[in-house]
């Protein structure tokens, strides 16, 4: 619910930095949507390994017999659901504030899921730091920032092509840049989370 | 460690240097004073780029510098992870900290280029823009890396940055050319071309540069041994008790 | 002995790699000449020529030229002034390691 509120009002406050007029404010809103949706994703991640920290509850879910790379699936999918559910409320607000019309918010949706993925599997991947070492949240948002550049680029360039009338077909790329960045951070999730939680 | 006996204190003699390091420091020395009399006496002004044109000869073979730190950086972090070797540990530090210098000179020279080719200093050029981009994944590892002295979990996750980063460098690339491109391209078999005067000039400071890459890795490497020899026998000597902690 | 081999054999290397590289690319320089004149726009920053005669002496200086290589042996510089500090502290650290294992010694 904070995290919504929290997403929220980054829409509203880079609105009001962007916004000019009605004929540039589709080319404007991918941006500010993306934004506001990676701002989410790294506020959610941080908060749900920040559970872990508070009891050393991760002790004792590394103790447990479930394999590993189960636990980094669970909690991406946990954060993956928390994000969408964030999204539903973000992409109307954006809509709103910047007269969007609602016919390219289907394909939309789809790149906001892929895009979304990528952020939460890379962060969740980093996410662990928090738990593992002194470092704090901003060393999270400092880590995994550079790593979702080429799923930001990704979505908000092809979103914006698809609020100025461009066909399916020549946003294909960008989907399948998006993919290869998912498949990137959901393979070295599953190879690499057991490595990085064992001493 | 080297600590076997409390009471023969570790006797560390001064760390022999390979005299082979020197001759290297002193061969890279020699192709760069090459290098320069070369890019400046023998290739010839060019004729539209006019003397800018000479930053080509640093910005190429300091990208080239810049993949090769960061390939090592990867491989040492896969190995690091696998092995878990602090020798790995060693390589991937000294990679990513010689590839980011590297893409420091690449990212200061690309703009002056830039000024006189495009006339703005940043012209979103991609693969200028996807060096950029690559180079904050291997600041961030830099950055993580310096939050007080690192342990094993952040040696653990600075490995797996370094990782992620090398599939990333080429997405990144892939991504950012989809989006905007005005790089010229040189030095491929086909595109664009340079004079033959140009040539030795431009093979010069690539061996400089490969010269230097190797011997700032190489003593970084050896830095980096040490500091895990002296971490380890101060562990050992808190262990027993010696009061080794300084 | 074998590591100097090594280390040897690798600078020829990864050297033969850079050298083959920049090589390749002379080789299409003359073909290039031709394609060069049909398109100038884009061949501006693509295609080196060399200029000669009076010509030379329009072309605008280097300011640009010597901040970049300035800059770059700054870069270096720094670097290496780096790795020194950070010789140092180790020497720092092992000498005073050494002091105080001497004076605990039995």
């Amino acid at each position: 619910m904070t995290t919504a509120f929290f997403a929220v009002l980054v829409v509203v406050l880079s609105s009001l930095a962007f916004y000019l007029d009605r004929n540039t404010a589709k080319s404007i809103a991918p941006g500010v949507l993306w934004v506001a949706v990676v701002f989410a994703g790294i506020t959610s991640v941080t908060r749900s390994w920040g559970r872990e920290r508070e009891e050393d509850a991760l002790r004792g879910l590394l103790l447990s017999p479930i394999p590993r790379a189960s636990i980094y699936f669970g909690k991406l999918f946990g954060n993956l659901v928390f994000l969408l559910a964030v999204e539903v409320v973000l992409v109307p607000i954006v809509a709103l504030l910047f007269h969007l019309e609602l016919e390219p918010l289907l394909p939309t949706s789809v790149l906001l899921l892929l895009g979304s993925f990528g952020f939460v599997s890379a962060g969740t991947l980093f996410g662990a730091l928090s738990v593992q070492t002194r470092a704090r949240d901003l060393v999270l948002s400092i880590v995994v920032f550079p790593l979702v550049t080429p799923a930001l680029l990704g979505g908000v360039v092809a979103t914006r092509e698809l609020f100025a009338g461009a066909p399916l077909s020549e946003v294909l790329g960008w989907v399948q840049i998006l993919a290869a960045f998912d498949l990137v951070f959901l393979g070295a999730g599953y190879l690499l989370f057991d490595a990085l939680l064992s001493d | 460690m080297a600590l076997t006996t409390p009471s023969s204190a570790p006797s560390t003699p001064a760390p022999r240097v390979s005299p082979l390091w020197h001759a290297l420091a002193a061969i890279t020395v020699a192709l760069f004073l090459v290098s320069f009399y070369l890019v400046f006496e023998v290739a010839p002004v060019e004729e539209q780029m006019g003397l800018v044109q000479k930053i080509f000869y640093v910005h190429v073979p300091s990208a080239y510098g810049m993949y090769v730190g960061w390939t090592l950086s990867a491989v040492g972090g896969l190995l690091f992870l696998w092995k878990r070797s602090d020798r790995w540990d060693a390589l991937s530090v000294a990679g990513a900290e010689v590839g980011t210098l590297f893409a420091a000179i690449v990212l200061l020279t690309g703009p002056l280029w830039g000024r006189k080719a495009w006339g703005v200093y940043w012209a979103w050029d991609p693969r200028i823009t996807s060096t950029l981009l690559t180079a904050m994944i291997y600041g961030s590892f830099l950055a993580l890396r310096s939050f007080g002295a690192a342990g094993q979990a952040e040696k653990r996750f600075a490995a797996a940055l370094a990782i992620v980063g090398f599939p990333l460098l080429f997405l990144i690339k892939y991504s950012v050319q989809r989006w905007s491109g005005q790089h010229p391209v040189v030095l491929t078999g086909q595109g664009g071309g340079i004079h033959p005067d140009m040539v030795p000039a431009l093979i010069c400071f690539f061996l400089a540069v490969t010269g230097l890459a190797i011997w700032l890795l190489w003593t970084r490497i050896r830095i980096e041994r040490h500091r895990q020899e002296i971490l380890a026998i101060e562990l050992e000597a808190a262990r027993r008790g010696l009061g080794g902690e300084s | 002995m074998k590591r100097w081999l090594l280390a040897l054999s690798l600078f020829a290397c990864v050297g033969a790699f850079g050298a083959v590289g920049a090589n390749g690319a002379v080789g299409s320089a003359s073909a290039q000449d031709a394609a060069a004149e049909e398109d100038p726009q884009a061949s501006r920053a693509a295609t080196f020529r060399a200029v000669s005669g009076p010509q030379a002496e329009r072309v605008p200086g280097g300011l640009l030229t010597v901040i970049a290589y300035g800059g770059a042996w700054v870069l270096v510089l720094g670097y290496l002034w780096r790795l020194g500090r950070m010789h140092a502290q180790n020497e720092r650290e092992l000498s005073a390691l050494k002091k105080s294992l001497e004076s605990n010694a039995p």
